[in-house]
């Protein structure tokens, strides 16, 4: 199975324009690692290729760099354990007259109450919006910039590149459209790193060329016609850098941001993620066919006065969020949104009012058919003797498992022994 | 004197040391043509020598460039210590020890958001003045540096109620690495070493900005208890004054670990050789820093007469960040910029220094700033300086053309001659030449009474070399 479909990826290089031999040099000079790689040649050719309908299944992959407190976004309040862990910054249940009260989910957990949108879809009639609690995966990493490799890359090694950009190689077929991955990040994140031509641009409003009609054609003529062969290979990632820049410009003409007019009188916040969610509607409406976006709200690392900045960071996740799906409207039934964090924090406080890097967190689904108005996953309870470590939830989800019900059920399949290799899957039942 | 009599007066150069002087310009400093001072600097002692000067920073009059950097801005203003940078990196000609504080000032990565103006200023002008000398000493000037105390919340680690921010990026990026060997036991341990560490922030009552920013240490805040990491130091504990002994001697230990030395190398070597230096070179440097005992004098001098360091695999091979593509090409340009107006530029790029949100600093590896997400806003910066659409960075065109080009050939060799070091490939240069030629046939005669007429597409044209993918790498 996995040879052919190689082959077919392959074939599909080299028969559009016959620069194998330099996408193999690229290749070898490890632009893999750098994510700087893509087949601008082959895109130029799928860029003649009709349009698909207005079916493309969409993820959202939103990541909330710092390791979020998961345990005050959805909060364990039914667990004896939590309050006495959590004195001065803890979550109460609705009118306990807790310092902050959050928002009924079941009789376990509560919402931050600053997530007034979420919690209102967790608890809609047919809900499409779900938490997967006690997530991450085994052995753990408290470092962040391992673990959310480790989460990008779904444990495969940095070799191998990101999960998304695995599921893109191995549901490759000639018809694909120019652009499937689209990040709104200046550089492409670990998780489409690979292969699989991704792109990302740091917001929709910079795919624009302001300058000369003459000088665009001019530069694009010369990042085509220029031979690589002789180049070094950062040079050659130099020039498939500009050969991408012109492969976006010409694909996204259609957009235009600063007139985007959201629908049903969604209104998203200003900040980046709800900048960004608005820009990704804008796309996903213009039918292009792209079928993942990565987006990252940064700030989550609150390992002081943890109260007053996790509810600036939860108000803006909440709206954002939710006026990107008053956005989307009927449209909404092909996205499904999920969130990810590189480790849940510590389920005690610190003397600081903040708590430190943990193991266990939680992710939100939102849209598509998932299956809403549920906490998914066994709870590990916050007792001492459960905890990691004495310190930390445990996951008892992996969060692998999630996203794989997020490609087959939702994405219409993949193959989970190339995206999720050496996972023995687990059920979680949110899709 | 006018930059051809420069020219003319530079001795020529022996054949195996052009090479060796070109990559030393292209990585040594924040970018050169030869008409740029540090080049005739280079030119009249030889590389080596100009090497062994910049490595002695305060051997170097640079007191144009000083009174510039306090007058430019407040230091305590937010952008305060940024534009400082910015104004070194332009205009100072000790190139080496500022590329070199910026190297450092990115190891060792603050978030200028969560500290003041005052202590990134500060703390640049320590790494200034500790870039050639011991790295236990600037890694203790870190652990101590109000910047990094506010930004990895040493200030909250206190007994009894550890923060363990500090003491895990102590470990993963600034010294041992990763993959150093150490369990999370460790980072406990260590975070109880720190504690009692923290600043005093002094208001300034008119502006109420912080206008000084210092480092104490609370015995009452620290852990006096005794402490032990797994790879081989302890300390039984001490109470009092004592207790910040701890500190200062597992921050010297760190810095003796042979993880440390192979890891800070390998950054070194990154940054100023290849995104993927040779294990050898870098195992060389690594000897060098070992050998030394951490004396960074001694380990950059060796990594830049390494014999791999001008190799032609390590020519024109890194990708410039944000900051280094738009200071290149200002200090190409003889002209009175606002350094303001640069500052705001390279914001746009997103690469300022002190703005990189989480403590791994910026990506050393040049391929990391490729892609689409940051040529487009540099080819944007290109299109709009090139058509004086900036306002405070206007194009010196006087300088540009001292005389009016009379052919697209003379005005191209003129352009290239200024912002780009080695040749471009030919068929580059041949399709800008008649991109040229063909403007000027259709409106130049000579005596060129229409060059208002050729000046849009001589401003194309420039707007073209700053977008080239050569533009982009040194």
């Amino acid at each position: 199975m996995t040879s052919k479909r190689q082959q077919q990826i392959t074939s599909k290089q080299m028969s559009s324009d016959g620069s194998g031999a330099t996408r193999r040099t690229i290749l070898k000079a490890g632009a893999l690692a750098t994510g700087a790689l893509a087949m601008p040649e082959s895109l130029a050719a799928r860029s003649a290729i009709a349009q698909p309908g207005g079916n493309t299944k969409v993820t959202v992959v939103l990541f909330q760099h710092g390791g979020a407190d998961h345990l005050n976004l959805y909060a364990p309040t039914g667990d004896a354990n939590y309050a006495s862990l959590r004195p001065t910054i803890g979550v109460g249940t609705p009118g306990s007259g807790a310092a902050v009260e959050g928002l009924h989910m079941d009789a376990m957990f509560s919402m931050h109450p600053a997530m007034l949108g979420t919690n209102h879809a967790f608890r809609a009639q047919n809900s499409s919006c779900a938490v997967v609690h006690a997530c991450g995966y085994s052995p753990f990493s408290r470092s962040h910039f391992e673990s959310m490799d480790l989460y990008e890359t779904a444990l495969a090694g940095l070799t191998k590149g990101g999960w998304i950009n695995r599921h893109l190689q191995v549901t490759a077929t000639p018809q694909d459209v120019p652009v499937r991955a689209l990040a709104l990040t200046s550089s492409v994140p670990m998780s489409m790193k690979g292969l699989y031509p991704c792109y990302s641009v740091a917001g929709t409003e910079e795919l624009a060329y302001s300058g000369a009609s003459d000088t665009k054609w001019f530069l694009d003529k010369l990042a085509h016609g220029t031979s690589l062969e002789r180049m070094l290979p950062e040079q050659q990632i130099a020039y498939q850098a500009q050969r991408d820049s012109f492969a976006l410009l010409d694909r996204f003409l259609v957009l235009d941001p600063a007139n985007y007019a959201p629908a049903n009188g969604a209104v998203y916040p200003t900040s980046h993620v709800g900048k960004h969610l608005r820009q990704i509607a804008e796309v996903i409406k213009a039918d292009l066919g792209v079928e993942f976006f990565a987006l990252e709200q940064h700030g989550w690392d609150h390992h002081s006065n943890l109260v007053a900045k996790l509810g600036v960071n939860v108000e803006d996740l909440d709206q954002a969020v939710t006026a990107f799906f008053d956005d989307l409207g009927a449209a909404a039934n092909n996205v499904v949104l999920v969130t990810m964090s590189e480790f849940g924090r510590t389920a005690a406080e610190n003397g600081s009012g903040g708590t430190d890097h943990g193991v266990g967190g939680a992710m939100l689904l939102r849209g598509g058919h998932v299956r809403g108005g549920q906490v998914y996953g066994t709870w590990p309870g916050l007792a001492p003797a459960a905890l990691v470590g004495g310190h930390s939830l445990a996951a008892t989800s992996d969060f692998r498992d999630v996203l794989r019900e997020v490609l087959e059920v939702h994405m219409g399949g993949t193959d989970a022994q190339e995206v999720f290799p050496g996972r023995i899957y687990q059920p979680i039942g949110v899709l | 004197m006018s930059p051809e009599h420069v020219r003319r007066a530079a001795p020529i150069l022996k054949p195996s040391d052009e090479a060796f002087g070109k990559q030393l310009l292209a990585r040594a400093t924040f970018g050169a043509n030869r008409f740029t001072d540090v080049t005739n600097d280079l030119r009249t002692m030889g590389a080596g020598h100009w090497l062994e000067q910049q490595l002695h920073p305060d051997s170097i009059d640079d007191s144009i460039c000083e009174a510039l950097v306090e007058n430019v801005v407040d230091p305590t203003h937010a952008h305060g210590a940024g534009v400082r940078l910015l104004t070194r990196a332009m205009y100072s000609r000790r190139q080496l020890a500022w590329r070199m504080v910026h190297f450092l000032n990115n190891h060792f990565s603050t978030y200028r958001r969560h500290t003041t103006g005052i202590s990134e200023s500060n703390e640049d002008d320590k790494f200034y003045s500790l870039c050639f000398k011991n790295f236990s000493n600037v890694l203790l000037m870190s652990a101590s540096s109000p910047a990094m105390i506010d930004f990895l919340d040493s200030g909250s680690n206190v007994a009894g109620n550890p923060n363990e921010n500090y003491a895990r990026e102590l470990l993963e990026l600034h010294t041992i690495s990763v993959d150093g060997g150490y369990t999370e036991m460790d980072v406990a341990e260590l975070a109880r070493v720190f504690t009692g560490w923290r600043r005093v922030n002094v208001l300034d009552p008119v502006t109420n900005r912080v206008a000084d920013s210092y480092f104490e240490f609370d015995p009452g805040r620290h852990d006096s208890g005794p402490k032990a990491l797994s790879f081989g130091w302890s300390t039984p504990g001490f109470s009092g004054h004592a207790g910040r002994q701890e500190g200062a001697a597992v921050l010297s230990f760190l810095a003796g670990l042979p993880q440390t030395a192979a890891f800070f190398s390998l950054k070194l070597c990154r940054y100023f050789v290849s995104d993927h230096p040779s294990s050898a070179m870098v195992s060389r440097v690594r000897q060098a820093f070992t050998g030394s005992g951490g004396d960074l004098r001694t380990t950059v001098r060796a990594m830049f007469l390494d014999p791999e360091f001008a190799a032609p695999s390590n020519v024109r091979s890194k990708t410039r960040d944000g900051f280094e593509y738009i200071v290149n090409v200002m200090r190409r340009f003889k002209g009175d910029f606002d350094l303001i107006a640069i500052n705001d530029r390279i914001a746009k790029l997103r690469s300022q220094p002190h703005e990189f949100h989480v403590p791994t600093g910026y990506p050393e590896i040049g391929a990391a700033w490729q892609g689409p997400g940051h040529l487009l806003p540099r080819w944007q910066f290109a299109d709009e300086y090139a058509r004086d659409q900036i306002p405070g960075l206007f194009v010196p065109w006087q300088n540009v053309f001292p005389v009016t080009p009379s052919t697209g050939t003379a005005c191209v060799n003129r352009l290239l001659d200024l912002l780009v070091d080695d040749p471009l490939p030919e068929t580059t240069v041949k399709a800008l030449i008649v991109f040229m030629d063909h403007r000027f046939a259709q409106y130049a005669v000579p005596n060129n009474p229409y060059w208002s007429q050729v000046y849009p597409h001589v401003r194309a044209l420039m707007t073209l070399i700053l977008q080239l993918p050569e533009t982009q790498m040194h």
